[in-house]
């Protein structure tokens, strides 16, 4: 074997394992940068395409108007329910403050929980101030007009009923979807969570859909 | 007439006449608990474990409470994604059987309280079952978090 013959194939083998270890390096590398996919056993409905919301103009706790523009650069938790409900509004309002503590800080920064009511007529600015505050003084309360409150609800897929409960024109319950609506950064419809609600398997679901899109 | 001439049974009959006072403590209530809530709510939930300890089944009539407009039991549905409180106008225990209420499943509503109630209160409330005997038992208000904590402790023993 001369010497030219031998040099090529030293020279391809050493070709051959820088390859093999570009490829590999490649390979970790990707595999680092790769985001994390929506695994099948989600529990949250993601909409793969999100959803631009149909335009609204509700109240806040404080009267102030409440548009899609109030729900942008964050990530919004939506809530629907009632103060007059003693038992799964607050049950729910307290797995929502649970959820958000242990939120890692990043995102907590960029998270908002907003309890709409379905009932503003008896729910004024005042009221709802006083009852979202208790539970997390970060969480903002919505109210407004009732045909609006109804269009925004429609528009979400979330459905509401007054009940009697006796006499009397204010004694009432109302009965309404228990899901919590996501919304993303650029104020679209992103995810939906079905109710019983359970604060870690809320946030494990949050983080994940957060991450998935963050880019 | 008949009881003079019969000893044994005017003696059956005065023994046997006390044992009316236990159905008295047929509804046992114990952890009782009101959950804390804004002084804006003006009906709450009270939650407690319910045990019937005696030896046939008992109705529930009403709850009362001298801290409250009026109180009516109440269970919450989660049905096809919705959200319902049913109210509840018959509940049968059977002997040896108990219920929890609990949040998302029966409650007692407490309307309108009386004076402002803060963590750590007490409040006295009255069990009546359809049989007329009413038992007085003592809630305590609690934060929703607080409860959880106390569950959790009483699981690990």
């Amino acid at each position: 074997m001369n010497i030219k013959r031998r040099l090529n194939q030293l020279l391809f083998a050493a070709v051959a394992a820088f390859s093999l270890a570009l490829g590999y390096w490649y390979s970790q590398g990707s595999q680092q940068n790769q985001v994390p996919a929506i695994p099948s056993d989600f529990e949250a409905t993601v909409f793969p395409e999100a959803r631009d919301l149909v335009p609204f103009k509700l109240v806040d706790q404080d009267g102030k108007d409440f548009t899609p523009d109030n729900l942008k650069h964050k990530w919004s938790m939506l809530f629907f329910g009632f103060t007059h409900c003693p038992d799964v509004c607050p049950t729910t309002l307290k797995v929502l403050q649970e959820f958000k503590q242990e939120l890692p800080a990043d995102i907590k920064a960029k998270t908002g929980v907003v309890f709409v009511t379905v009932d503003p007529n008896r729910d004024t600015p005042a009221i709802i101030k006083e009852y979202v505050q208790y539970f997390e003084p970060s969480f903002q309360g919505v109210t407004g007009n009732l045909g609006h409150i109804t269009a925004f609800t429609r528009s979400l897929g979330i459905l509401y009923e007054y009940v009697s409960m006796g006499e009397g024109k204010n004694n009432y319950g109302v009965n309404h979807s228990g899901q919590i609506i996501l919304i993303d950064p650029q104020a679209r419809l992103r995810a939906v969570f079905p109710a019983p609600h359970d604060p870690d398997e809320m946030r494990r679901n949050f983080i994940k859909i957060v991450e998935f899109y963050r880019g | 007439m008949i009881i003079k001439n019969h000893p044994v049974l005017l003696l059956s009959f005065l023994i046997l006449l006390p044992t009316t006072a236990w159905s008295n403590h047929q509804a046992v209530i114990s952890d009782a608990w009101i959950a804390d809530a804004p002084p804006v709510s003006k009906i709450r939930a009270a939650y407690l474990r319910l045990e019937n300890t005696g030896d046939h089944p008992i109705s529930i009539k009403s709850f009362t409470s001298q801290d409250f407009d009026r109180i009516e039991l109440h269970k919450t549905i989660v049905a096809d994604g919705i959200v319902k409180m049913e109210k509840i106008n018959k509940l049968v225990i059977e002997k040896g059987q108990h219920i929890m209420f609990k949040p998302g499943g029966y409650h007692l509503m407490l309307f309108n309280p009386k004076r402002k109630l803060k963590k750590g209160d007490k409040v006295k409330l009255q069990i009546t079952l359809r049989d007329n005997n009413t038992t007085e038992f003592v809630a305590t208000v609690l934060k929703r978090g607080e409860h959880k904590q106390m569950d959790h402790e009483h699981h690990h023993h």
